[in-house]
């Protein structure tokens, strides 16, 4: 981190005029993590606007009448499976007075009721039902003109592939296929066959939500963050890696082995390194051999999700912002239908390694925290990054931060900033 | 004591080894004792952690789960030697035991907790609370869990869970 001067522009009220402080991205100022303004911007233009986000999957409603709540954005949705068998993804709030009409998780049944007014809607997000709507004996009640046709609650556009459901809140999205672009085939691949959750992991990230997406785009930090990554022998600084970016750098694609098998090479610059340490159960780590390839994929996929196939281990991360300062990250688990008890046992097992209390995951939050603290007191600061160059290329190593330039590329045409 | 009346069916000795064995279980906890974490459980115990919603739903994956005492052995080790995290203490405060029937040479056992966080430069705050439902080994030279269920009532973690439960 360096410091530097800023534009010497002036707002109207004498506070400077935040500017960008190079004109490429290889730095990124600190207030991009802290200020407000430009988060509500970043809500509308990103989280609100013409992306596609992950709220669930058609395994979370199967059955007729199940519907969860999920989150776009700051916005709770409700994602419902009606009675005959259609997909929606409603607003979570009444189209009377707002309030929000689904307050748990998950349930099942043929109405949505608002508990304020009981107001009632169809699955599909209809108003079927106003208590008093024409008054009682002939006072009050709603104005004769009152049709139940035009306060339905807000539908959003939705797509499910693979399994997976995918909404916007925009009226006039791209087709999901030329916003995941370049992605799209690393999803497809995990997303193949139909997938059963085994569980759930949520947190509260104590930093920007930008800060863990870029976290997801660092390999650089892979094996000196992760000590325990190359102690046990799952990464070393030589793997090879393809290192992209999808759709002008939106998305993130990172493709590498699993090996397996502890090396010592490139490990000489590692204090941390715990010679000797080995695992008693090696299946913490091990893949049962799954895809064809031998592959570990994951990637970001703006602006809310995150997938990762890491040895048998299949989940997206589900980002939720609340407030710059604040991101809940909610991990989904997949299994496919019809593993056997031993894949499902492994995946069980090698989930300890992610959410709040992964061996290797406990590390970013932690870290990411202290990044936030920085961000917040220093916010003229800026963070560099140049390993690997200036440039936004794809890269076969792993020594490179050209998937976070290629987001903040992206970032600052969207924010114009 | 608890005036649980299905305790009062039990010898007053084992509840009070069992409520021994809760707190030298989180005396171990507090210490940050990685090494001597696993020897409160069985060889094949099984040790989850997850959210009650998760817990209700029935599902198989939580945020920490240890089957067999290898994988116990194997957290304690990467949390003490790979780990990188801000110091933070953890104090335990057990609740509420209830003691079931006893099965042979297992107790189930149900214990409820409050985890009260003090990270470096921050107010403590009240970092988890919940209950545990456990099976208790009683054949051993000690008492040990055989199968120990961490339940949380809150829906997420707040940052992260550097330690067991």
């Amino acid at each position: 981190m360096q410091q530097v001067n800023l534009s010497e522009s002036r707002n109207s009220d004498n506070s400077p005029v935040r500017a960008w402080p190079k004109d490429d991205v290889s730095r990124v100022p600190y207030w991009l993590y802290v200020d407000r303004d430009l988060y509500d911007r970043e809500l509308q233009a990103m989280f609100y606007g013409p992306t596609w986000n992950y709220v669930g999957c058609v395994d979370e409603v199967r059955q007729p009448g199940d519907y969860k709540s999920s989150w776009i954005g700051e916005r709770s949705v409700i994602v419902t499976r009606d009675h005959d068998g259609a997909l929606s993804v409603l607003e979570n709030a009444c189209s009377h007075r707002g309030t929000r009409v689904v307050w748990c998780a998950k349930g099942n049944g043929s109405r949505l009721t608002c508990p304020y007014h009981q107001w009632s809607f169809s699955l599909k997000g209809d108003l079927v039902g106003v208590p008093f709507k024409r008054g009682l004996k002939g006072e009050g009640g709603y104005p004769s003109d009152f049709d139940t046709v035009d306060h339905g609650i807000r539908k959003l556009k939705h797509v499910e592939r693979g399994g997976l459901i995918w909404a916007t809140f925009s009226e006039d999205p791209p087709d999901l296929e030329t916003y995941f672009a370049e992605a799209l085939p690393g999803l497809d691949r995990v997303f193949s066959r139909p997938t059963r959750v085994l569980g759930y992991q949520r947190q509260l990230l104590s930093c920007n939500w930008k800060l863990y997406i870029e976290n997801l785009r660092d390999p650089y930090h892979a094996t000196l963050l992760h000590t325990f990554y190359v102690t046990f022998g799952l990464l070393r600084a030589g793997n090879k890696f393809l290192l992209g970016t999808a759709a002008g750098g939106a998305h993130s694609v990172t493709v590498t082995e699993n090996t397996g098998k502890k090396e010592k090479d490139s490990t000489g610059e590692i204090g941390r390194f715990g010679e000797g340490l080995t695992l008693a159960d090696p299946t913490l780590v091990t893949p049962i051999p799954e895809f064809a390839d031998g592959k570990v994929t994951g990637g970001t996929l703006h602006p809310s999700s995150v997938m990762h196939q890491q040895a048998n281990s299949i989940a997206i991360r589900h980002l939720v912002p609340k407030g710059p300062g604040q991101t809940e990250l909610i991990w989904t688990f997949f299994g496919y239908e019809g593993d056997t008890e031993e894949m499902t046992l492994r995946r069980r097992k090698q989930a300890n390694l992610f959410g709040p209390a992964g061996l290797v995951s406990v590390d970013d939050t932690e870290v990411l925290k202290f990044v936030q603290a920085t961000a917040e007191s220093y916010q003229d600061h800026v963070g560099l990054v140049e390993f690997g160059g200036r440039d936004t290329a794809d890269t076969s190593h792993m020594l490179s931060e050209g998937q976070i330039r290629a987001f903040y590329k992206y970032y600052r045409q969207v924010m114009q900033i | 004591m608890s005036a649980d009346m299905s305790a009062t069916t039990l010898d007053h000795p084992l509840k009070i080894r069992v409520r021994e064995l809760y707190e030298e279980y989180f005396a171990c906890l507090e210490a940050q004792d990685l090494t001597a974490w696993p020897s409160f459980f069985t060889e094949d115990a099984v040790y989850l952690v997850q959210s009650d919603q998760s817990h209700r739903s029935g599902l198989l994956i939580g945020d920490i789960y240890c089957d067999g005492i290898a994988m116990f052995r194997d957290r304690a080790a990467a949390t003490a030697n790979t780990s990188v995290h801000a110091r933070q203490t953890i104090r335990h405060f057990p609740g509420a035991l209830k003691l079931a029937a006893r099965k042979g040479d297992l107790v189930s056992s149900t214990m409820s907790y409050l985890a009260v966080r003090s990270v470096t430069d921050e107010a403590p705050t009240f970092f988890s609370v919940g209950r545990s439902i456990d099976e208790i080994a009683v054949n051993g030279d000690r008492l040990r869990f055989a199968r120990r269920t961490v339940i949380y009532d809150h829906d997420r973690i707040d940052n992260s869970l550097v330690f067991p439960l």
